[in-house]
């Protein structure tokens, strides 16, 4: 059995080369679908027979998406649509693109137009979720997305297969919700980079494999005795954090993630799908049900309120809001978490991080500084 | 060409009036006990109208803010106070600035508080953010319609039976708010004259593809606040009935409030800069561009008679629909406002409508084979606007356009 130096290594090859990844499926005579954020019904797309290929930009600079796009756009956005023009995702059969913020709109149009060899497959969601029209607007949608993902994978889904995937979906998500709190319990084990690495590799394997791998993981973890000693423990709040810059200067402050309110970790991994009953209902009564993220409407705001209590429960340091570059939902709720984490107690600091920033010298003097702040 | 005499507009006023009223009544009504909404532009106003609920505007008013100077001061106080970025939407900044200090530096556009906020994200999805924030900070209840942005062309039915849905769940959360029942026939008397007033705004905007035109389209601009804040209102009715009488006494006497020739014609595409309004309106102005196309005329003129044909309306505004849809109708306003060129404002605060109009600038160039020249400006915060680079870029396409005009010749 492979030790945690070696599945950790797997991962973060993984997780540095999506590419090679992508030509594996490819290779396995697999039909891939791109899957961008946030909340998209990736158990289609694996019921369909095809693999869902994470797609959320990646580190580097805008170019021909400037021709789209003007510069005060978020680098998620702008890097999707960057390796599109780029014929990087050429291989695609398809991309799942949601319109849940304004630059998510954008998107949608400017790669529908602008990438025409990767069919856009657009996916609509309600944001007043609580009540039965916002149900129903889910359900009418996920399941016309059903027809239109069966044929983007020259199939049709059946409910058998796709209530398969939920069952494999919501045992990935428990698992990779064991892994963060594993890995929050052993940061001498598993760097902040390693956290990220496990995440981002998820978003590229084959969700079976990737299981198999993750609860391997996971029990080896398990069997170690938890510490935290040496290490500042924090609760990371934000849309992603997987920059090899940002987790450099992480894991050499020695700071432990103890919890997590990121868009890709924590946030995506909270559905759980009903496996009774009617599968496309139960993917969007499950939609309907997520919470406490700033890009989904909320009149109370829970998402503000669950920072500071993610501080409180897991016993943190602090709070390290990375706040997206140009991200509207965030923005708008940051003034909020601050105030709710100073109200908890908590220390708190903001850093503005971005898929295109090419120095993050001044985040590496503010997390140093709250280092020895909250050390 | 006609030559046209320079004429001064006493209806402008009049329908200045009637939205400088809407703030006075609603002071009033504040003052009396009543209770007031900040509502967005375009939330279905007729349901609290019918309700007699007294409703303002916070983009208006934070236009008008922003029209007076004060746009920068606020947006520093939400910045430097708020902890907001400076990223966001210039008119939230304000706004929340607005409802942390309960008024403006020097009185520039006062309105109540509100004790209710009523949000519809047809137009972006910052604003449900913003509205959040508002009942959030004031500690208030929010009613929230959610309009899903379209990829398609057309507005489907699953979309109308969302909207539709959510117009009975609010009336039913401002029942309980209000405390009072929903009065259908008055909900259709509003609609009446919301449906009235939206084609009598929609006509005021078309007497602009008269050529030359008989008032200036920056005048719009002024206008629009009417037909945003006072849809439902009689006295916006008159007030655009008398403007239209106007404008068809202008175009038989040859007259105009746009000073000197018409040389070009254009479309201007995007939110004024209201803290350079003079100047960009003088820039071009000077240069005998009128401005003779622009969507604020669509954008409010909404016409039903039901619940249902109003879901179907509020389904279509201009930012809900796909960049085909946004295309379309720009280019067919431009066909109708006989343009020589477009001039297209990149708005720094606004995400929703910045996001695709490179490409969509592109193909109203391509398709109508005019020039079409772009701008970084922003709605309301100064420090985002470059007049140098405002004039040579109209100075450009202003050099495209006589020389294609040369060529026609
Ligand atoms: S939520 Fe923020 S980071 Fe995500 S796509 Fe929208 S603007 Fe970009």
């Amino acid at each position: 059995m492979a030790d945690i130096k070696e599945l950790l290594e797997g991962f973060t090859e993984v997780a540095d080369h999506p590419k090679a990844e992508l030509d594996r499926h490819i290779a396995a005579g697999k039909k891939v679908i791109g899957v961008g954020p946030y909340y998209v019904l990736e158990e289609l797309v694996y019921a369909a027979g095809a693999i869902p290929f994470g797609v959320w930009g990646r580190v580097g600079t805008a170019s021909k998406a400037r021709e789209y796009f003007p510069p005060f756009y978020c680098s998620i956005c702008q890097m999707t649509l960057e390796m599109g023009l780029n014929h990087e995702l050429d291989k695609l059969s398809g991309i799942m693109l949601t319109a849940l913020c304004d630059t998510l709109r954008g998107a949608s149009q400017n790669f529908r137009v602008g990438v025409t060899q990767v069919p856009m497959i657009f996916v609509t969601q309600p944001q007043n979720r609580a009540t039965e029209a916002g149900r129903q607007y889910a359900i009418d949608s996920y399941t016309e997305l059903k027809t239109t993902v069966g044929e983007a994978c020259d199939t049709i889904i059946d409910d058998d297969k796709l209530a398969e995937a939920i069952k494999l979906y919501n045992n990935w998500r428990a698992a990779m919700r064991t892994f963060l709190a594993e890995a929050a319990k052993h940061p001498a084990l598993v760097s902040v980079a390693q956290r990220a690495a496990v995440v981002d590799a998820g978003y590229y394997m084959d969700k079976a494999e990737h299981l198999k791998k993750v609860e391997a993981l996971n029990e080896l973890l398990a069997a170690q005795p938890a510490s935290t000693d040496g290490f500042k423990k924090v609760v990371l709040s934000g849309v992603y954090y997987d920059i090899p810059a940002l987790t450099q200067i992480l894991d050499e402050n020695h700071f432990a993630v103890v919890a997590d309110d990121i868009a890709k970790e924590s946030r995506a991994l909270q559905l759980q799908v009903s496996e009774e009953g009617d599968p496309t209902v139960a993917l969007a009564e499950a939609f309907c049900k997520a919470g406490n993220d700033s890009i989904l409407f909320d009149e109370n705001k829970g998402h503000v309120a669950h920072v500071a209590d993610l501080y409180k429960e897991s016993g943190a340091d602090g709070v390290v809001l990375l706040l997206a570059k140009f991200c509207d939902p965030e923005e708008f709720d940051a003034p909020h978490v601050a105030k709710a984490c100073k109200d908890a107690g908590a220390p708190f600091v903001q850093i503005e991080i971005d898929q295109s920033t090419e120095s993050y010298e001044q985040a590496r003097t503010q997390l140093e500084t709250f280092a020895d702040i909250i050390g | 060409m006609t030559e046209l005499t320079p004429a001064k507009s006493v209806a402008g006023k009049v329908v200045a009036a009637v939205a400088n009223n809407v703030y006075e009544s609603a002071i009033e009504a504040k003052k009396n006990g009543e209770k007031i909404a900040w509502i967005s532009s375009n939330f279905p106003q007729e349901i609290p109208t019918a309700f007699g609920l007294h409703c303002v505007y916070p983009e208006s008013q934070a236009a008008a803010i922003s029209a007076k100077g004060a746009g920068q001061t606020m947006c520093e106080h939400a910045e430097n106070e708020l902890g907001l970025s400076n990223d966001i939407c210039a008119y939230a900044r304000i706004s929340q600035a607005y409802a942390d200090l309960g008024k403006c530096p020097n009185g520039e556009r006062e309105m109540p508080l509100p004790d209710l906020v009523l949000c519809c994200n047809n137009i972006c999805d910052c604003m449900f953010k913003w509205y959040e924030n508002l009942a959030r900070t004031l500690n208030i209840p929010i009613v929230m319609i959610d309009v899903p942005f379209n990829n398609k062309f057309d507005v489907d039915d699953k979309r109308i039976k969302y909207i539709r849905g959510q117009f009975d769940q609010a009336i039913k959360q401002l029942e309980g708010i209000l405390g009072q029942k929903f009065d259908e026939k008055k909900f259709e008397e509003v609609c009446k004259i919301s449906s009235q007033v939206g084609e009598e705004w929609l006509k005021a905007t078309k007497y602009l593809n008269y050529k030359p035109a008989p008032y200036k389209g920056f005048d719009l601009f002024n206008h629009m606040a009417v037909a945003t804040m006072a849809r439902g209102q009689k006295e916006s009715l008159e007030a655009f009935k008398e403007f239209n009488a106007e404008c068809e006494q202008f175009i038989k006497e040859h007259k105009s409030t746009f000073k000197g020739d018409e040389k070009h014609r254009i479309m201007f595409e995007g939110i004024a800069c209201w803290p350079y309004l003079g100047v960009t309106y003088k820039t071009l102005k000077n240069m005998g561009v009128n401005v003779t196309s622009c969507v604020y005329g669509p954008s409010f003129a909404f016409t039903y008679k039901n619940l249902d044909e109003m879901a179907a309306a509020y389904a279509s505004m201009p930012n809900a629909t796909n960049l085909e849809r946004a295309t379309q109708l720009r280019e067919e306003l431009c066909q109708e406002g006989k343009v020589d060129g477009g001039l297209v404002h990149i708005n720094r605060s606004c995400k929703m409508w910045s996001s695709f109009m490179p490409e969509m600038a592109r193909r109203i160039s391509r398709d109508l084979d005019i020039p079409v020249v772009m701008f970084d400006g922003d709605q309301s915060d100064p420090r985002n606007f470059s007049e140098e680079q405002y004039v040579t870029r109209v100075q450009g396409l202003v050099e495209i356009m006589d020389s294609n005009a040369k060529k026609g010749e």
